[in-house]
């Protein structure tokens, strides 16, 4: 059985000016692909792909307030950039616009006018969102739109070198805050302290932008005895309060920051202030050989069919009703990049349909998140990310422990 | 009535004023004020797609939540939807909801090609209209526990903003200091960016669905003759942009809505000269003269201003 993969990730090494000419290109590409004449661009990680002006890790409604929006013009060699802070990147800066205020989403529609010029009048636009404000106001009502998240999703789903150094440094850095949290994890610390720590970390580690309330679920052991589902299966992760933890407390930890735009996703299982039982040490070793059987079958060219079908096989066995060894609502595997869940989605309520009729190709990241549950005993679940190459994969950050738990050797 | 309840009641009343009989809301804002659900906070703007709908003739609410956990007892376990990952699922859901076929008039609180699309699949015969002026408007008048959770989110955010003032490192280790300060205090989600630059720090946060926040400049002025104060004093019943744009100090500044986030009014020197303060409104004021910035959470009073954030720091 496999210790978390490490290696050949560790060579990456960000080369800003390279990832925006790459990412600028493929755009480009894109919008000649599906006849674009225009891209307008409101939602923060699709406005970082097309300028490189980051999403700030705020509120929704801070971030949406005076967000930037970029536009991307047809053969054009660089990007509009609507506010943000142009400085150091390569865009044409505009000033800043309001979207969700009725006199700001006017001011952008004046200016949109503008730039797209002959394309506002019947030009082939794709856009993302737009703000009640924009519709009341009738910016690009004049266009034919169309929705940008087609565009956006074909020129992510593969990532350039850069984009897999970006993800790699955010896991390292992650997974460097919450070693410091789990020397924490001690029985009568709250929530709350966990938390404290972890954001002064990441910070310390050069992460700025923590992208979700970083999650330390204390788990029911019975299902039964834990919140109600539509699924009639595990709740996680949910929003918790502040709990105070005992001795004992199976912990199911989960948090995503972003480096450069690009996010990571970090996943364990503690147990509090003492080592795991043997029924629980099981649950994760049983973890361990629906993640061995996913390494294997990740290929280039395998279905996603194929990965579930080999995840599944591998904890057969401690199966008898035929459930596969994943949450229900979730995945297997989920992608991750500027998003910190997109495409690949493997093993979801798309069904198997879907699942049979797409393959994994060369730059696209996965997350696997197998959850292992014995009802009585509580469950392991941990996340770890590989990208596909051209002949296998490679682990990005990795190496994390799975302490308390142990490897068999 | 508990406090969701009470802020339903707006909504529903403000809704059917407008002649909205359906709404499909996707901003996690709108969202929290309906239903009073705890749920994950995630950092930024999310695209838009219906995660609560709300039947405004019934009052009936479906709410995307795989669990029941943070969810108030009046949304049951069968007005729940999981969360899905299948575009067909989310139309048929859609498509099934009581109401929604019959409408005429759809509330949105954003837009996109691809949702407006669907709108029109489950709703032929409705207009999709905008909503979130309606909501917002609903929005800017607090009831009392709301100024009370407001107050307290304050306070949160000025143990981040004193955490930030006394450390003595670097720009970066005082922001490390401060969202840690805050994260003991009470909130580990930021309204804004929190700010240490030099001698001015500015934080705030989202503490139980509700926003506080400060600004301050280390060894700045006393209250009273902070940037800020004249634009304070002016946050009135009545008092218009216009008026805060007289009582504004020389240099940048902004009066804006508070409460469940980041809230309209906005005024500024460019925008919001038509807008009118009423009692109960509650604003962020901050401004910058020179080299000192102040901020503060205000309540507009039937008399004078009310500052919701402490004034230490």
């Amino acid at each position: 059985m496999s210790n978390p993969p490490t290696g050949a990730a560790a060579e990456l090494e960000l080369d800003v000016g390279r990832l925006r000419r790459e990412r600028y290109a493929k755009l480009q590409a894109q919008m000649a692909a599906d006849g674009l004449d225009a891209l307008v661009l409101l939602h923060g990680p699709h406005v970082a792909y097309a300028t490189d002006c980051l999403p700030i890790a705020a509120d929704a409604t801070h971030v949406s307030a005076n967000r930037p929006v970029a536009v991307v013009l047809a053969d054009q060699s660089q990007p509009c950039l609507l506010g943000g802070d142009p400085n150091g990147l390569d865009v044409d800066p505009h000033p800043a616009v309001w979207p969700d205020i009725d006199e700001g989403a006017a001011d952008l529609g004046a200016q949109l006018d503008a730039i797209l010029g002959q394309s506002a009048h019947g030009g082939r636009v794709g856009i993302d969102l737009m703000t009640g404000a924009m519709r009341r106001t009738g910016v690009l009502s004049a266009a034919d739109i169309t929705d940008a998240a087609n565009t956006m999703a074909a020129v992510k789903l593969h990532k350039t070198v850069d984009e897999l150094a970006c993800i790699h440094q955010a896991q390292v850095r992650t997974s460097a805050a919450m070693a410091t949290v789990q020397e924490a994890l001690v029985p009568g610390v709250r929530r709350s302290e966990l938390a404290a720590v972890f954001l002064r970390r990441l910070r310390e580690e050069g992460i700025d932008a923590n992208m979700i309330d970083v999650i330390f679920q204390p788990m029911a052991r019975r299902m039964a005895d834990g919140p109600r589902t539509t699924t009639g299966h595990l709740a996680f992760p949910t929003w918790s309060g502040d709990p105070v933890y005992a001795e004992g407390d199976l912990i199911w930890v989960d948090a995503g920051s972003d480096y450069h735009g690009y996010a990571s996703d970090f996943g364990r299982t503690w147990v509090v202030g003492r080592p795991p039982t043997p029924a629980e040490q099981r649950c994760f070793e049983r973890w361990l050989a629906v993640m061995d059987a996913s390494y294997e079958a990740i290929v280039p060219g395998a279905t996603f069919a194929e990965v579930c079908a080999a995840a599944t096989a591998a904890d057969a066995a401690h199966q008898p009703h035929g459930e596969r060894p994943w949450m229900p609502h979730f995945y297997l595997v989920h992608g991750v990049g500027i998003e910190s869940a997109e495409m690949p989605f493997l093993g979801t309520d798309n069904g198997p349909d879907f699942d049979a009729a797409n393959t994994l190709e060369p730059g696209m990241v996965l997350v696997l998140e197998p959850a292992i549950w014995d009802d009585g005993t509580g469950g392991y679940r941990s996340e770890e990310i590989v990208a596909i190459t051209d002949d296998g994969w490679i682990p990005l950050g990795g190496g994390h422990p799975y302490d308390p738990f142990e490897v068999p050797t | 009535m508990s406090l969701h309840l009470q802020r339903r009641a707006r909504a529903v009343d403000a809704l059917a004023s407008a002649g909205i009989d359906f709404l499909v809301a996707g901003r996690q804002d709108h969202i929290n004020y309906i239903t009073g659900a705890h749920q994950l906070w995630t950092a930024g703007a999310r695209p838009f797609g219906p995660v609560c709908t709300l039947n405004v003739a019934t009052g009936e609410i479906f709410l995307l939540s795989t669990w029941d956990e943070g969810v108030p007892d009046d949304i049951d376990l069968d007005h729940l939807h999981g969360i899905t990952w299948s575009g067909a699922i989310i139309y048929q859901r859609l498509a099934a909801t009581p109401g929604i076929a019959a409408a005429q008039r759809v509330g949105i609180d954003a837009w996109s090609p691809g949702m407006a699309g669907l709108l029109s699949a489950v709703a032929p015969n409705a207009e999709i209209v905008p909503a979130d002026d309606i909501l917002l408007e609903a929005r800017r008048t607090k009831l009392p526990s709301e100024v009370d959770a407001i107050r307290a989110a304050c306070a949160v955010a000025a143990a981040g903003a004193q955490a930030a003032l006394v450390h003595h490192g670097t720009d970066a280790q005082r922001l490390a200091a401060g969202v840690e300060a805050m994260a003991l205090a009470g909130s580990s989600t930021p309204a804004a960016e929190p700010q240490a630059e030099g001698n001015i720090v500015d934080f705030s946060c989202i503490r139980s669905h509700y926003e506080g926040g400060l600004g301050r400049t280390a060894n700045g002025a006393p209250p009273a003759a902070r940037p800020h104060a004249s634009l304070i004093a002016a946050c009135v019943p009545g008092a218009t942009g216009h008026d805060l744009r007289l009582a504004a100090p020389d240099g940048d500044w902004l009066v804006r809505g508070l409460g469940m986030g980041f809230e309209p009014p906005v005024i500024n020197s460019r925008y919001g000269a038509h807008e009118t303060l009423e009692a109960n409104m509650v604003v962020s004021v901050s401004a910058t003269t020179g080299a000192e910035y102040a901020r503060d959470t205000v309540l507009v009073t039937e008399s004078t201003p009310e500052i919701l954030s402490p004034e230490e720091p």
